[in-house]
């Protein structure tokens, strides 16, 4: 975990100071029973929708917890709140479709656009 | 005061810049990589750079840049209400409201929707009254999707808009987006083999309102070429007269004069490159009665396709022209369509131009 860097995270709307957050990413002592805190790679281009963070420290649960909180959400899902099907989700490098999926410590999530186009 | 034309393309924006006599330009970006720029624009009111955006894997949604294209920031949470039974598919069009209400802009797409803001672009609501519109089941998908891909705000009144759809046909609303009435008398949809005449269902590729008259409207339309003396309340069609077909998509005016149009024909729908193996503009000084071909700067030998986004005009002058090829020029005629010059080749795909004043 050490050389994540974390200048910036939103979070469930708020802007929040690195310098202010636990060694992983979050206010200390925030919520007694806090999830479990899961790794998320993003690609580069949304990486640069998210002012060039790629990696993201999230509490959460459920895989979708996680991508919800991410500043590109609404790139990631439609309106309807439907994973975008060119998105493909990753969780500790195996393919997964149900975003419920429980998550834990030391989880990394990874984003992947499909690959085609010109 | 400098000239910037800004080059949406299938791979990020590009912003030509030049001096007033638009004669020797300079090639900046691109911006926005990784989106296609189905359109660009500056806000004339705030400065502010608007681009309508899309990605094939993450959708649809608009950037803006306060900054000329230093920075830029994505809108977020465009979408359509969900009892709509619509989604969001593509931004085509973002346009500048009225001039009194400069933080009001509105962004088109597919299918065939609009949005509103009244913050700048911070935050977008969708027009209610169109998605709901009565003849709403009556439209069909163009080739390009069902694209609102014109918006036209009336500049002698406030509440005065007019919408382009394809192939859903022109609208006008008179209360600020409340209603929207049909405006397509005369206006042909010869692919329809019952009705040629219906009262939606047109092909409209494109729709201007003339800046200096503006009960004066012209539509290339993907069955002819029609103006308009009445604010879309009748059209007459005008090819005939020297146009060597009425198939076409872009088109562009002269800010001064309200005689002069410019559009760019193509063979037809079955053959969309421009005809006689050339690109060529035509030009219309007497308000469509005749059209001359302008081909002194473009290629001679040429089979060229011009995207209905893809001619502007700028308010110098004299009134500079400017176009781009699905090939990838970019094409500038600082006199009024007299000469050409090509400033910009090898872009990605052009889908978009737009004149605007750089400073």
């Amino acid at each position: 975990m050490g050389n994540r860097e974390v200048p910036h995270l939103e979070i469930l709307g708020q802007q929040t100071e690195a310098s202010t957050l636990g060694k992983h990413g979050f206010l200390r002592g925030s919520e007694p029973e806090a999830n479990d805190v899961v790794l998320v790679l993003i690609p580069s281009l949304l990486a640069r929708e998210a002012g060039g963070v790629g990696r993201f420290e999230l509490e959460a649960a459920t895989v979708r917890e996680a991508l919800l909180q991410l500043p590109v959400r609404d790139l990631v899902f439609d309106e309807r709140g439907t994973l975008r099907p060119l998105v493909n989700v990753y969780l500790n490098r195996t393919q997964v479709d149900d975003l419920g999926g429980e998550v834990g410590a030391e989880d990394e999530i990874r984003l992947v656009a499909a690959i085609a186009g010109g | 005061m400098g000239a910037a034309v800004l080059v949406g393309t299938r791979k990020g924006l590009f912003v030509l810049t030049s001096d007033e006599s638009r004669r020797e330009w300079s090639v900046a970006g691109p911006h926005l990589t990784g989106w296609e720029v189905f359109h660009a624009m500056r806000d004339p009111r705030t400065g502010t750079l608007h681009a309508a955006t899309n990605n094939w894997v993450y959708g649809a949604t608009a950037h803006r840049s306060p900054d000329l294209g230093e920075t830029w920031e994505r809108a977020e949470g465009i979408g359509l209400p969900e009892e709509s039974g619509l989604s969001w598919e593509k931004s085509w069009h973002v346009e500048p409201g009225h001039a009194d209400e400069p933080e009001t802009l509105f962004l088109g797409g597919t299918p065939g929707a609009l949005f509103r803001t009244d913050d700048g672009g911070s935050t977008w609501e969708p027009v209610q009254s169109l998605i709901e519109h009565p003849t709403r089941e009556k439209w069909n998908p163009g080739a390009g999707g069902l694209c609102c891909h014109s918006i036209q705000a009336d500049p002698s009144d406030p509440q005065r808009l007019y919408i382009a759809i394809s192939a859903a046909g022109a609208f006008r609303s008179d209360d600020g987006g409340e209603t929207w009435e049909p405006k397509n008398q005369g206006v042909a949809a010869d692919f329809f083999p019952d009705d040629n005449f219906p009262e939606v269902g047109q092909c409209v590729h494109k729709l201007l309102v003339h800046p200096a008259q503006p009960e004066r409207l012209w539509q290339q339309n993907h069955c002819g070429v029609y103006r308009s003396d009445d604010r879309g309340e009748s059209w007459e069609r005008l090819e005939g007269n020297g146009l060597p077909s009425g198939f076409g998509f872009p088109l562009a005016l002269d800010h001064d004069d309200p005689d002069t149009a410019y559009v760019i024909p193509e063979e037809g729908a079955e053959n969309r490159v421009t005809p006689n193996g050339r690109l060529g503009v035509y030009r219309t000084r007497d308000a469509g009665a005749s059209w001359e071909l302008l081909t002194d700067g473009l290629p001679q030998q040429a089979w060229a396709s011009v995207m209905r986004e893809g001619m502007s005009f700028d308010r110098l002058d004299p009134a500079g022209i400017y176009l781009g090829t699905q090939g990838g020029s970019v094409f500038v005629s600082p006199d009024e369509g007299d000469s050409w010059l090509e400033a910009a080749r090898f872009l990605p795909t052009i889908l978009s131009v737009e004149a605007c004043e750089w400073s």
